[in-house]
């Protein structure tokens, strides 16, 4: 649809606003401004939660909002909210009013990056121009955004296509919008090429991103990689660019690169609950103890009255002071472990399973730090619970199932895991969390994976590059700590790394924390036979030392 | 603060340039507000206020300016570079100053295709262009032209008047590349400093912005700014 200048009279005649902020004085000035315009209905919000809920009810035309709404909620978190809830349309325009020239203030992913900026102090006479140009682009590229609402990319991309025909002022637009359809396809060959036509013109940002995304879903890793690293160092104030770059670290096997880039991008814009929580993850991956619990508290501060908010981050700092005292056998912190669930406990007293989820993580604290009868005395009284309980979610079996593990009980927490991966069958993200605690992969992706990285090891192993071997099984561990397999293979590799080079302490220590690992290894199991012979080695090289 | 108490003293002028400019912002809508209110009642009130306002208006820009050298020279200045539509731009920039052309009486010309889409810092290039529109409204006699196309891979943007013209010795200076600041002549030329400045920023595929001056045949000056 093209539309004339003249046209905007009578469309302005049909459309609603909303204007957030928290200045009487300010509402009333533009409210003015609008109505001036010919805007059939303008509403107003002195706040993010106001603003929230008129949204629920209505679906608004225009939204302007003020960056600074004093300590609430502020008008990026507002566009956030709006976005992850779903009540703000492509078709509707958002506008946000900062106070300074630039746009310095980091915000976090292009996807939730207003439509347009307004500068204060601003005329009726700019906010017009600006509204004008932005309600003819919309209605400009209506039927584009309204086949994205309907979440029909197919058609948006055919209506992009035809647009970019014409070769008017909305090209540029057009070929943005068709790219970022195409990667929602996860079509990655054709949004990479989109973004390489733009970008043989002009090194444009968004499109610098978008190739760099698309080549991560093809697994162009190094490719992918250069692009982001050039944005950082170019000073890119979009902070996805950095999620990305973790994400490429991890998947390269190097999730302490990972961890370095997410603490950067926190040190840039600490308030993003994401990127905090897969920081505590990576943390929690290297055995960063006090950086994770760090990262999960101020997850729980950002998550404070906000959509992100569940008792479940709760939960995860509990697990995580958990993975403290297991790693150091720290009784010392159990109380601490108590704490955090008094706390969820109260402030979640109407949740289902709270307090079975609650008791379940103090039991493996319990456990974790080597106090069995309590922890066994607690894991009775659960068991009824359990039992008695009709919705037994895939975290508290998994929470069960590591108790069992910390009591030493192997065979009760495999047979938990077991019955959950057939049941979880078609659920990636539990079936990582059982293969995490399994002694051997149960899920298939989890399978699939150790023939891979067993085969990689062989060839490894063949060609007497131990220190590789150390590494990729090192690195494999992150992913599954508990993995039989892997925890000998390391052991190999140490040992062989040690008889060529010498012992080492270091090298020793690692060696006996995967025999730590094994000692639960029963006399029938097919891998006795040759940790037995590691135990040995591993024994020999120690009195050497 | 270092031992002897001295503070970097382009330090100090920047965060008070800063502080500076919120209240110019604050005096400048205010300013809007009172213009607005006097409507047709009293002319020559309203005229007064219009010159108050377009003053306020070149210290804006001037301390802009400033904040954006101390900027550039301390690594700061990063571009946000966006595609923006150069009609709906140019316009946006007339219109802020729409007042000061009314009183003064000053007609503005605009020739630009409505499908011209250019790429650069939004911000920047409407302190150039805002700079050089004030700078205009107060030496043109009673027209403005301004004007953009696309000619050999750059977006020019050119500014014309029918005034006496740019100073010769002005012209030369731009051209000049060990130019400096000459704080003696009383005209320190800072916002043609910082166009050309912000210009040279602008690279695309080998190409540099830059910034011309000229006084056409047919009278006045012409400002153009080149951009990749």
């Amino acid at each position: 649809m093209v539309v004339s200048k003249i046209d905007l009279i009578k469309i302005y005649k049909h459309k609603t606003a909303l204007i957030i902020d928290d200045y009487p004085d300010m509402r009333g000035s533009i409210r003015r401004m609008l109505e001036n315009f010919g805007v059939q209905r303008v509403d107003t919000s002195p706040n993010g939660e106001d603003a929230i809920a008129k949204c629920e009810d209505f679906v608004y035309d225009v939204i302007l909002a003020d960056y600074n709404l004093g300590d609430n909620k502020n008008g990026q978190q507002i566009l956030e909210e709006l976005r992850f809830k779903n009540l703000l349309k492509n078709t509707t325009i958002y506008m946000m009013i900062t106070a300074e020239t630039t746009k310095d203030m980091v915000f976090g992913a292009l996807e939730y990056q207003p439509d347009d900026y307004l500068t204060k102090p601003f005329t009726q006479g700019v906010l017009q121009k600006r509204l004008d140009r932005m309600i003819l682009e919309k209605e400009s590229l209506h039927e584009i955004n309204e086949a994205i609402d309907r979440l029909d990319y197919d058609l948006a991309i055919d209506l992009c296509k035809q647009r970019i025909a014409l070769h008017d002022k909305y090209e540029q637009r057009c070929y943005r919008i068709m790219g970022n359809c195409l990667l929602k396809k996860h079509e990655y060959q054709q949004s990479k090429k989109v973004f390489e036509t733009v970008l043989e013109d002009r090194e444009l940002e968004w499109a610098q991103i978008g190739l760099g995304r698309s080549l991560m879903a093809l697994n162009e890793l190094d490719n992918a990689e250069n692009i982001f690293t050039k944005l950082i160092d170019d000073g890119c104030l979009c902070m996805e660019i950095y999620d990305c770059m973790a994400i490429i670290k991890k998947r390269q096997g190097d999730p302490v690169g990972a961890q370095k880039i997410l603490e950067r991008a926190v040190e840039i814009s600490p308030n993003s609950i994401l990127r905090q929580e897969n920081l505590a993850d990576l943390c929690e991956d290297n055995q960063q103890w006090s950086a994770a619990e760090k990262s999960r508290r101020k997850v729980i501060r950002l998550g404070n009255n906000s959509v992100y908010e569940t008792p479940e981050h709760h939960f995860k700092l509990a697990r995580c002071i958990n993975g403290e005292i297991e790693h150091n056998k720290d009784k010392t912190r159990i109380n601490d472990v108590k704490e955090v669930l008094r706390k969820v406990k109260r402030k979640y007293n109407d949740h289902e399973n709270i307090e079975l989820q609650s008791d379940i993580l103090e039991a493996n604290a319990y456990a974790g730090a080597g106090e069995h009868e309590t922890s066994q005395e607690k894991v009775n009284a659960i068991q009824e619970k359990i039992n008695s309980s009709s919705n037994k979610s895939a975290q508290i079996m998994l929470d069960m199932a590591h108790t069992y593990k910390n009591l030493g009980q192997h065979d009760k927490s495999q047979e938990l895991l077991i019955k959950l991966a057939e049941t979880y069958e078609n659920n990636p993200e539990v079936c990582e969390q059982i293969d995490r605690l399994s002694d051997e992969p149960l899920s298939k992706v989890g399978k699939q994976k150790a023939i891979e990285l067993n085969q990689k090891g062989k060839e490894l192993f063949a060609n007497k590059e131990y220190k590789q071997a150390i590494q990729l099984f090192g690195e494999a561990l992150t992913h599954y700590p508990n993995n039989m397999g892997l925890n000998l293979n390391l052991m190999l590799a140490l040992v062989r790394e040690m008889s060529k080079k010498g012992a080492n302490e270091q090298q020793l220590q690692r060696c006996e924390a995967a025999k730590e690992k094994l000692a639960h290894m029963k006399h029938d199991n097919p891998l006795y036979d040759r940790y037995k012979v590691m135990c040995e080695h591993y024994n020999k090289l120690r009195s050497s030392l | 603060m270092s031992k002897d108490n001295s503070v970097d003293f382009s330090l100090l002028l920047a965060s008070s340039v800063h502080d500076i400019k919120n209240s110019l912002g604050m005096l400048l809508s205010s300013l809007d507000e009172t213009v607005e209110s006097l409507e047709e009642e009293n002319p020559d009130q309203k005229h007064r206020y219009s010159i108050l306002r377009g003053e306020a208006s070149r210290i804006n820009n001037a301390l802009i300016h400033l904040l954006g050298i101390y900027r550039l020279q301390n690594d700061q200045l990063r571009l946000n570079l966006d595609e923006v539509f150069i009609r709906d731009f140019l316009e946006e920039q007339v219109t802020s100053q729409q007042l000061l052309f009314t009183v003064n009486n000053i007609n503005i010309e605009l020739d630009c295709d409505d499908n011209l889409v250019g790429f650069f810092d939004e911000n920047l290039i409407s302190g150039i262009v805002n700079n050089i529109l004030v700078n205009c409204a107060k030496y043109t006699s009673d027209l403005i032209k301004v004007s953009a196309s696309k000619q050999a891979g750059y977006l020019t943007i050119s500014i014309a008047d029918n005034g006496a013209g740019y100073p010769q010795q002005i012209i030369d200076n731009i051209g000049n590349e060990d130019r400096s600041i000459n704080f003696d002549s009383g005209s320190t030329n800072l916002g043609l400093y910082f166009s050309s400045e912000i210009a040279k920023l602008h690279q695309c595929k080998g190409k540099t912005g830059y910034i011309e001056l000229e006084n056409p045949g047919d009278g006045g000056g012409c400002f153009s700014l080149y951009l990749p």
